[in-house]
């Protein structure tokens, strides 16, 4: 495949999309999976689903579509989330199947079914364009630098966010700044596996790095680099078997992570 | 250093329908240290998270240093329970103490500097983790955890430290430990507010005793209340001024 890479401009820019992707899973992968907010992004992934439809039906970019309702979803989850009387699950689910229902309706009111819906749905790495990758790259600046900038904020937050309130950190700033980012990281991730598998690039990198990081940092670098070596082998299998990529990545993780998993229980009970 | 440390009226705190805490009223001076005792679901800790500006009130008023919460947060600290902590968080023990020495606000590329890590070093000495700095706090035990809680929150030379159960499920040695780091504490005219099951230590640890189930049971020197076991546990109330009225 490596020959192949320089051949062909749609595998560079997959290969090049997966190094972006890399660097979004080591570093939002490990704060929510730290945060505990997983669900929530999943349910911010499938809300962005309704403006991909609306975007469609409007005639503007879907994935602009995606980033506004990934966006108004995080904040709206963060706000639940700060006033508290509702459970946020209830409404993380009540986003998760509107925003589905949303895309469903308002590609039904188009005259045809959009051809390239699936790939929002379940991602295609093998279709960046160099337009795409200058988004993904400019959000992956955008990502890295807001987490780099604040990152012993981030560090205390994450740690005991109720401490950090009571030494004066701004506690709330950083909770609606990660819902931003992780609504950014979701838009830039749609293009890589798709709305229903982001969550799992999301969390698999990041939880096959905690078994061997001993700071938040090496998290951060190792959740990278698998994430980087699944999108690799996703590519790969995608390549030689002739299957979806966004599945083929998923597969890669799934199956490094469940390894993980058993070979830290063996050690553990040994 | 006198004055008043916390001075809190008639606060009630309720959840929807329930009434949590009810119209307590105390006041705890710069360089006391108070115990708050009471049963399991009594309000201890509902009362802990609203002096600290964590729940919102039902009605009431809470001062700290004479003003208000958030202008105080700079002077106060706190240790939560060890378990409301994950412990398997990716940090080692000197990196979790630093995370005390910022500051309010946010600090862009803002980085632990060498004096930061100098007083880090000699918090944990303080606190018996000397040695430990480059460990993983998941390789803590439990009164190790507990006192890198203590640790950290001594780490900003707070002039009022809250802590939330110090004591719970940790041995006799981190027991007695945690106490005399409180009672060396206070020595510095600083203030501690604790809770705790430990009622022991609330007798001979602590200078004001508060006994919370709901309402305020007894408030008073620690000395004067009699059996603090029937005071918890629904016996007739035994307080050095009346039910519910306190001596401050």
């Amino acid at each position: 495949m490596l020959k192949a890479v320089f051949q062909y401009d749609f595998l560079r820019n997959a290969l090049i999309a997966s190094l972006l992707s890399a660097v979004i899973c080591g570093i939002i992968g490990v704060i929510t999976s730290q945060k505990k907010l997983l669900m929530m992004t999943g349910g911010i992934a499938h809300t962005a689903y309704g403006g991909v439809g609306l975007g469609y039906l409007l005639g503007f970019e879907p994935t602009l579509g995606a980033g506004i309702f990934a966006v108004a979803s995080a904040f709206i989850i963060g706000a639940v989330r700060k006033k508290g009387g509702v459970h946020t699950d209830i409404v993380i689910a009540m986003l998760w199947s509107l925003g589905m229902a949303l895309g469903i309706a308002f590609t039904g009111l188009m005259p045809a079914y959009p051809p390239d819906m699936n790939a929002y749905l379940f991602g295609n790495i093998l279709t960046v364009t160099k337009k795409d990758l200058y988004a993904m790259a400019a959000l992956t600046a955008v990502i890295l630098l807001a987490v780099v900038m604040f990152y012993n904020d981030w560090l205390a937050f994450l740690f005991d966010s109720g401490f950090s309130r009571v030494s004066g950190i701004k506690t709330g700033v950083l909770e609606y700044l990660l819902l931003v980012l992780v609504a950014l990281s979701i838009v830039e991730l749609i293009r890589v596996v798709g709305i229903i598998l982001v969550i799992a690039l999301l969390s698999a990198p990041a939880a096959t790095a905690a078994f061997f990081a001993k700071s938040l940092k090496g998290q951060m670098l190792i959740a990278g680099i698998f994430c980087f070596g699944f999108c690799f082998t996703g590519l790969l299998i995608s390549y030689n078997l002739s299957i979806a990529s966004g599945a083929a990545i998923v597969f890669a993780a799934a199956a490094v992570y469940f390894t993980a998993l058993l070979f830290s229980k063996l050690r553990k009970n040994s | 250093m006198s004055g008043s440390a916390l001075s809190v009226k008639n606060l009630s705190v309720s959840y929807g329908a329930v009434e949590a805490v009810e119209n307590i009223t105390l006041d705890i001076n710069a360089g006391e240290s108070l115990c708050i005792v009471g049963p399991n679901g009594g309000g201890k800790t509902t009362f802990l998270n609203a002096v600290l500006g964590f729940l919102k009130p039902d009605g009431g008023e809470i001062k700290i240093l004479g003003g208000s919460i958030k202008k105080a947060y700079s002077k106060i600290s706190f240790v939560p329970q060890a378990s409301d902590v994950d412990r398997n968080f990716p940090i080692s023990v000197r990196e979790a103490v630093l995370t005390a020495s910022l500051k309010s606000g946010l600090h862009p590329f803002e980085f632990f500097d060498k004096a930061d890590c100098g007083k880090a070093l000699s918090v944990l000495k303080e606190v018996g983790l000397d040695g430990y700095e480059n460990r993983k706090i998941s390789f803590l035990s439990g009164g190790e955890f507990q006192r890198l809680l203590i640790a950290r929150a001594i780490m900003g030379d707070p002039q009022i430290l809250l802590l939330d159960e110090p004591t719970a499920n940790v041995d006799l040695y981190s027991r007695n430990k945690i106490f005399a780091l409180l009672g060396e504490f206070c020595r510095d005219g600083k203030t501690v507010i604790t809770v705790t099951h430990d009622l022991a230590a609330a007798k001979a640890c602590f200078s004001k005793l508060a006994v919370i189930n709901k309402e305020l049971i007894f408030f008073g020197d620690p000395d004067k209340s009699g059996d603090i076991a029937s005071l918890i546990y629904g016996q007739p109330a035994k307080t050095e001024s009346g039910r519910g009225e306190t001596d401050a």
